[in-house]
C-alpha cells in the first residue's frame, strides 16, 4: 500500500506496510507506552512480518495518549498503531490540571486551633508518621519477586511437616505448581510408613495432561505461523518431486581439512557443497529461477542468491546469500555464519531474506540422511544435504573406508522436468566426487 | 502547597467544587450557620450563600429522601448525615432509592449524590457516634463507598466522589479530623474512586487497611521492623482487589485491619477474594485484626476496642511466624 | 392569667357536583369547558377499562400483581389538568388516570406490573416518577424536585399522591415538614380511599379529617370530594395558585373510596362489607360525570358504548402489544447498576458467574473444561 496519508493533525499513526505488499503485521512487543514523548529516532514497536522482527520508528515527534493494540494481536496495515496527544487537547490522566484557586480560598480554610470544633466528644493530639509513609510519585509496582513457589495450602503443609523449603522444589503442577508428590520425590523416594525403602532410579517426570493427553497448549503465531504459511503455500503451488543420490565425498574431506589448515579457518563441508551447486546451477539454469504465478511466469534467473535454511528457536529461517558463485569459500563461510547468527538473535532484516535463487539445507548436522525437502517457494529447487557418514564403499572392486554425503533433490515439476533435475543432481555429485574441480 | 488537617481538606475540596459547578448544594444538620459540628463546612454558608448550604430539620431520611429528589433533577446535592450512627433512619431512603433509581428506570433517572458522613471511633463521643457501619452499604449493590485516610486522599476522592454520577458514601473517619497534616496541593486534583494506594513497600507481609486504621497500621509496621507493604484501599467498593493481589503474591502473607466488628466486615471479602485469586501464594491464613463482635462500647473502654498498634502488630508477627 | 387561644383553624369541603346529580353553579360555571370534559372523561374511561382487562389479564397469568386504580380516577386527574406540563407528579401507584392525561403511554405501567423495568424509564418531558413501591417514601422526592425547581429559579412546582396509610410512614411528616419549613412548592394530595390493604383509615389516621395533617405544619389545608372531578379541578387550582404565588406546601384530601381489592393478591371480601362497598359504588367518579354530561346534552349512551369499546381496543392492543416486547437480557441485571460498570461486575456479567474459578478458567488445571 505505497503513499499510504497520515493524517493531517498527527493524531493517529496508521500502520504503513513494512515490507512488500503486507497487509498486516503481528504486534511483538512495544517499546513505548502512553505518555512517552518521542522523537522520529524513537521506536515505537517491533513488529514480525514475513520472517523479519520489524522496528517501527515514531514517524513524527508527540507524545504517545494511546495503544492501539496488545503483544499478539495482528495489526491490519492501514490501521491506527498509536495514537497521538494532539495539540490543545488535555494530556493523559497523569498531569495535574492547574487549576485557577483564588487566594481567599486558602485563606478562609479554618485553622481554627482554640475551637475544638466538635460539640460532642474531644480530640487530643497529633498524630505523626515517620517518613517511611511519605507520599512518594505513583509507579508500576515493583516486579514479582522470583524464586517463589506456587503451592495450594495443603502442599505446603507436607513441605513443612517434611521439613522441606518449598521454594527449593520444582513444581510439574499446572502452571508450575508444586504438587505433594513433588515435595514427595524431592525428598526421595516414598516416606508412608510400613514400605521398605526401594533404590529405583527416581522416574523421569510424566507431563501432567488433560482428557485429551494435551501437556501443554502453544499458540500458533510469530515466526512459526509465517513459516507455517509459506510451506503452505509452496506445497500447494510447486508441483514437488525429489530425487535422491550420493556423493563419495572422502577426497572432498581431506581436501577440506587442507584448505582449512591453510585459510586458518575451519571450514564445514557447507561452503564447498555451495560452490558446487553454485556450478551447477551455471551449468543447469533452469533450475536457478523464481516462478512468477501471478503473472505466469518463469524467470530464469542470472544472479545466484542461494538461501541457506537456518535452524532457530522460533523456527526455520532462510537467509539469502547473494551472489554465492561469486564468493570465495572463505567468503560463504563467513557469511553463513553471519547471516545464522542474526537470524538466531532475529536482527535479520526482511531484504536479507529475500530474493533468493536456489535453497540448500544442511539437515545433515541434525541427522537423517534423505529427505523431501520443500521448495522455498517462488524459488524452483532445494537441496536438501544429510548427514555424511563413514562407509564400506567400492572402487574399482576394492573396498576401502570412505565419506557418503547423501543428497536429495527437490523440484518444481512444472519448470523442471525429472531428468533435467537428475542431472542437475548428478552434476552435483560429479563436482563434490572432484574436488579439483571444485577449487 | 499547605500542610492541611483533614478538616481543612474536605473543607477547601468543597469550596473549589461549589466554586466551579453551581449544581453542588449541601444539605444537613447544622451544616449552614454553625459550620457543622466538626467546622468541615465553616463559613460556606456566608460564602455561598443560605441557599447553597441549607440547614435542615432533624430528620436524616428527610435530609437523603430531598437530596435524592434534588439529584433527579439534576443538581449535585452534598447531604451531611451527622454521625454514621445517625445513617439508621436513612437506610432506606439510601438502599430503596438512591442506590435502585438508575437500574430502576433504566438511566432514565439517576442520583448523582454525596453523602458526607463523619466515621469511626476514638473521640471521647456518647455511644452511636463511634460505628463504623461501612460494610452495610458496600453490601448494596448500586452504592459507591469511600473512606479516605488523610487529608490529601480526602480532598482527591471528595472531588471525584462529587463529580460521580452514581451516589456515593463518604466516610470521613472523625478521629482524625485534625490529627494529622499533610501536603495538599491548592491546584485541583483527583484521586479516583476504585483506586488504592500502596502507602510503603515491603517483601514479608501484606497489611491492608483503610480510613483512621491506617494510621494505626503505620505505627505497627514501625514497631515490628520487619519489611511489610502497606495498602490502604481508600474505596472499598467498588474495590482495587489488583493492587492487593499483586502484593499478596508477591508477599505471601496479609493481615487486613478494620475498626468495624469481624463478622461480616468488609475484611471478610478482602480476605475472600485474597484466598481466590493468591491462593498458590499464600502461606498463611489471612489474618483480620478488627473491633470486636460486640457493640462499640462506651468511651472509658473505648481504647480496649479499637484495634491499636499493639495488637496488629501481634497479628503481623503471628502471621509472619506461620 | 387568662388563658388565650394560640390558634383556631378551619377545614373546608368542596363539593361542586355531587352524587346525585347536583351542580353548584356558582363554583362550577366554567370550571371545565365542555371540550375538555370529554376529553377527560375519555381518559378516565381508558382508565376503568384498563383495570378491567389487566385484571383479567392477571387472572390468567400474563401479569404479576396488578393495583387497580377503581374508583379514585377523578383526583388524579383533576390535578393532572390543572397543573402545568411540566409540573412534577410523583405518584406512588393509584394515579394511572392522571399519567394518561400528562401522556405517560399505558404501556409504561403494564410492563412494570410485568415485571420488566423498562417500563419506568419515562422520557423527561413527562415529568412524571416511576411508580414507587415502598409506602411513604416517594414525598420527600418530590419535594427535592420541588427544591431543585426554586434553586434555579423556575416556575415549576410538583404535586405528590400518597393514601391515608402513606401518611402514617414517618418520611411523609419529613416531606411536610421539608417543604413547609424550608418554603418548597409542593402541594401534597392524600388520596384518602379509607382502606390500606385491609387496615381502615381510622388507625392510620383517628382525627376528623386526613387534610388536618398540614395544619401541623402551618400549610393550608383543604379536603374536597375525590369522587368529583370538578371539585378536585377547584381544589388544586387554589393548591397551585398558593403554591406558585408563595413558593410554599398545599395540603389537599380527596376522599374517594378503594372500589376495587389492594391488589390482584388481595380479597378485600374478607375485611369489609359489601353493603359499604355498594354505597362508594354508587359514588362512582365515571358515573357521576356521565350522568351530568348526558343531562347537559354533550354524551350519549350510544357514545359511551362506542367510547368503551374502543377503549377496550385500545386496552387490549396495549396488552398484546406489551406481551410481544423482546425479553430483556442478562446483561439488563447490570448494565444500569453504575453509569460505568466496576470490573467486579463487567466480570460476573460476562461470564455469568460469581465463584472466581468460573470467572477465570485459567486456573483450573484442565483448561479444556473451561466453558
Amino acid at each position: 500500500m505505497a503513499g499510504l496519508k497520515q493524517p493531517d493533525d498527527k493524531s493517529h499513526f496508521l500502520l504503513p506496510d513494512l515490507g512488500e505488499g503486507l497487509v498486516e503485521a503481528e504486534l511483538i512487543s512495544w517499546r513505548v507506552k502512553p505518555g512517552d514523548v518521542v522523537t522520529t529516532s524513537s521506536i515505537l514497536a517491533e513488529m514480525q512480518t514475513d520472517k523479519a522482527l520489524v522496528e517501527v520508528p515514531s514517524p513524527w515527534p508527540g507524545t504517545v495518549s494511546e495503544l492501539c493494540g496488545k503483544p499478539g494481536d495482528i495489526m491490519k496495515v492501514g490501521k491506527p498503531l498509536v495514537r497521538y496527544a494532539v495539540a490543545g487537547a488535555a494530556p493523559a490522566a497523569a498531569a495535574k490540571a492547574p487549576a485557577c484557586v483564588s487566594a481567599s480560598a486558602a485563606a478562609g480554610v479554618p485553622d481554627s486551633d482554640a475551637d475544638q470544633g466538635t460539640v460532642v466528644g474531644t480530640m487530643s493530639g497529633t498524630l505523626t508518621v515517620s517518613d517511611r509513609f511519605a507520599r512518594k510519585p505513583e509507579h508500576a509496582s515493583a516486579a514479582p519477586v522470583r524464586g517463589k513457589a506456587l503451592a495450594t495450602p495443603a502442599v505446603r503443609r507436607i513441605a513443612r511437616e517434611m521439613g522441606i523449603d518449598i521454594n527449593k522444589v520444582a513444581g510439574t503442577g499446572h502452571s508450575g505448581r508444586v504438587t505433594a508428590s513433588d515435595v514427595h520425590g524431592f525428598a526421595g523416594g516414598s516416606t508412608t510408613a510400613g514400605f521398605a525403602p526401594r533404590a529405583v532410579a527416581a522416574p523421569t517426570p510424566i507431563p501432567p495432561v488433560d482428557k485429551d493427553g494435551v501437556s501443554q497448549r502453544i499458540a500458533f503465531r510469530g515466526v512459526r505461523r509465517k513459516i507455517a504459511e509459506a510451506l503452505d503455500r509452496s506445497v500447494k503451488t510447486a508441483v514437488h518431486f525429489t530425487v535422491v543420490d550420493e556423493a563419495d565425498v572422502t577426497e572432498l574431506d581431506r581436501k577440506r581439512r587442507e584448505y582449512s589448515k591453510v585459510v586458518g579457518q575451519k571450514l564445514s563441508m557447507m561452503p564447498f557443497i555451495m560452490t558446487a551447486i553454485c556450478r551447477a546451477l551455471r551449468k543447469h539454469p533452469s533450475l536457478n529461477a523464481n516462478v512468477d504465478d501471478a503473472n505466469s511466469e518463469i524467470l530464469i534467473k542470472g544472479v545466484i542468491n542461494l538461501s541457506i535454511a537456518v535452524d532457530t528457536d522460533s523456527g526455520l529461517m532462510v537467509p539469502v546469500v547473494r551472489n554465492a558463485d561469486q564468493c570465495t569459500m572463505v567468503d560463504l563461510a563467513n557469511q553463513v555464519k553471519v547471516l545464522a547468527g542474526r537470524c538466531r538473535d532475529r536482527t535479520i532484516s526482511r531484504e536479507e531474506s529475500m530474493g533468493g535463487t536456489f535453497t540448500l539445507s544442511n539437515v545433515g548436522s541434525y541427522g537423517g540422511m534423505f529427505a523431501t525437502p520443500i521448495i522455498n517457494y517462488p524459488e524452483v529447487g532445494i537441496l536438501a544435504a544429510g548427514r555424511t557418514k563413514e562407509r564400506v564403499l567400492v572402487k574399482d572392486g576394492r573396498f576401502y573406508a570412505g565419506l557418503v554425503l547423501p543428497l536429495s533433490l527437490s523440484c518444481d515439476h512444472r519448470v523442471v522436468d525429472g531428468a533435467e533435475g537428475a542431472r542437475f543432481l548428478s552434476t552435483i555429485v560429479g563436482l563434490l566426487e572432484d574436488p579439483s574441480s571444485l577449487l | 502547597m499547605a500542610n492541611l488537617t483533614l478538616v481543612q481538606a474536605i473543607n477547601l475540596a468543597l469550596i473549589q467544587e461549589m466554586e466551579k459547578d453551581d449544581r453542588v448544594i449541601l444539605l444537613g444538620e447544622d451544616v449552614g450557620n454553625n459550620g457543622g459540628v466538626f467546622r468541615v463546612t465553616e463559613g460556606l454558608q456566608k460564602r455561598f450563600g443560605a441557599h447553597r448550604v441549607v440547614d435542615t430539620p432533624l430528620a436524616e431520611s428527610g435530609i437523603i429522601g430531598t437530596s435524592i429528589g434534588l439529584a433527579m433533577a439534576g443538581l449535585r446535592p452534598v447531604p451531611e448525615i451527622q454521625f454514621e450512627g445517625f445513617l439508621g433512619p436513612a437506610y432506606d431512603q439510601i438502599c430503596s432509592h438512591a442506590a435502585r433509581m438508575r437500574t430502576r428506570t433504566r438511566g432514565a433517572f439517576t442520583v448523582p449524590m454525596t453523602i458526607r458522613v463523619p466515621v469511626g471511633g476514638g473521640i471521647h463521643a456518647p455511644e452511636l457516634h463511634s460505628d463504623s457501619p461501612e460494610t452495610f452499604y458496600a453490601h448494596q449493590p448500586g452504592l459507591k463507598v469511600v473512606m479516605p485516610s488523610g487529608p490529601y486522599d480526602a480532598k482527591g476522592l471528595l472531588i471525584s466522589a462529587l463529580r460521580d454520577p452514581d451516589p456515593v458514601i463518604f466516610f470521613e473517619p472523625k478521629r482524625i479530623y485534625r490529627a494529622i497534616r499533610e501536603e495538599v496541593p491548592e491546584d485541583e486534583y483527583t484521586i479516583p474512586l476504585g483506586k488504592a494506594r500502596v502507602v510503603c513497600e515491603g517483601t514479608d507481609l501484606t497489611v491492608v487497611s483503610w480510613g483512621a486504621s491506617v494510621i494505626q497500621c503505620m505505627q505497627a509496621i514501625e514497631a515490628s521492623g520487619r519489611s511489610i507493604e502497606l495498602i490502604d484501599l481508600r474505596t472499598i467498593y467498588p474495590m482495587d482487589i489488583e493492587t492487593v493481589e499483586q502484593s499478596v503474591s508477591k508477599t505471601g502473607r496479609c493481615v487486613i485491619v478494620h475498626e468495624a466488628p469481624r463478622t461480616c466486615g468488609v475484611g471478610s471479602e478482602v480476605a475472600t477474594q485474597i484466598m481466590e485469586k493468591c491462593f498458590l501464594h499464600l502461606e498463611a491464613p489471612v489474618q483480620r485484626v478488627t473491633g470486636f463482635d460486640t457493640i462499640m462500647p462506651y468511651y472509658k473502654l473505648e481504647l480496649e476496642y479499637l484495634p491499636d498498634a499493639a495488637r496488629i502488630q501481634r497479628g503481623i508477627e503471628d502471621c509472619l511466624a506461620y | 392569667m387568662p388563658i388565650t387561644t394560640a390558634l383556631t383553624t378551619t377545614i373546608e369541603r368542596v363539593s361542586i357536583l355531587d352524587e346525585h346529580g347536583n351542580f353548584d353553579e356558582k363554583l362550577g360555571k366554567g370550571l371545565i369547558p365542555d371540550a375538555d370534559l370529554l376529553k377527560l372523561y375519555e381518559t378516565m374511561v381508558t382508565c376503568r377499562t384498563m383495570d378491567e382487562v389487566a385484571f383479567k389479564v392477571q387472572r390468567s397469568g400474563r401479569m404479576g400483581t396488578y393495583p387497580q386504580n377503581m374508583g379514585q380516577e377523578a383526583n388524579s386527574l383533576g390535578a393532572a389538568y390543572a397543573l402545568n406540563n411540566d409540573d412534577w407528579l410523583v405518584t406512588c401507584y393509584r394515579e394511572n388516570c392522571g399519567l394518561m392525561w400528562r401522556g405517560v403511554p399505558i404501556d409504561s405501567f403494564l410492563l412494570h406490573w410485568m415485571g420488566d423495568e423498562r417500563g419506568n424509564a419515562l422520557p423527561r418531558a413527562h415529568h412524571a416518577t416511576p411508580i414507587a413501591v415502598p409506602i411513604g417514601t416517594q414525598m420527600l422526592h418530590a419535594t427535592g424536585l420541588a427544591w431543585a425547581a426554586k434553586y434555579r429559579g423556575q416556575k415549576q412546582i410538583a404535586c405528590t399522591f400518597f393514601g391515608d396509610g402513606a401518611t402514617s410512614e414517618g418520611d411523609f411528616h419529613e416531606a411536610c415538614n421539608f417543604a413547609a419549613n424550608l418554603d418548597i412548592p409542593v402541594i401534597f394530595f392524600c388520596q384518602n380511599n379509607f382502606w390500606a390493604i385491609s387496615v381502615p383509615g381510622r388507625i392510620q389516621c383517628s382525627a376528623p379529617t386526613v387534610a388536618q395533617r398540614g395544619v401541623a405544619y402551618g400549610m393550608p389545608c383543604l379536603q374536597v370530594d375525590g369522587n368529583d372531578l370538578f371539585a378536585v379541578v377547584y381544589g388544586m387550582r387554589k393548591a397551585i395558585d398558593h403554591a406558585r404565588t408563595t413558593g410554599k406546601p398545599f395540603f389537599i384530601e380527596g376522599v374517594t373510596y378503594r372500589l376495587g381489592d389492594h391488589t390482584t393478591a388481595d380479597d378485600a371480601r374478607r375485611y369489609r362489607d359489601q353493603a359499604e362497598v355498594d354505597a362508594w359504588k354508587a359514588r362512582d367518579p365515571i358515573i357521576r360525570l356521565r350522568n351530568y354530561m348526558t343531562k347537559k346534552g354533550i354524551w350519549s349512551d350510544a357514545k359511551d358504548a362506542a367510547l368503551r369499546e374502543a377503549a377496550e381496543a385500545t386496552c387490549m392492543a396495549t396488552i398484546e402489544r406489551c406481551e410481544q416486547i423482546e425479553h430483556p437480557v442478562r446483561g439488563d441485571v447490570f448494565n444500569h447498576t453504575f453509569a460505568e460498570l466496576p470490573a467486579d461486575l463487567v466480570i460476573q456479567r460476562e461470564t455469568g458467574h460469581t465463584h472466581s474459578l468460573g470467572q477465570d478458567p485459567s486456573q483450573l488445571p484442565n483448561a479444556s473444561n473451561a466453558r
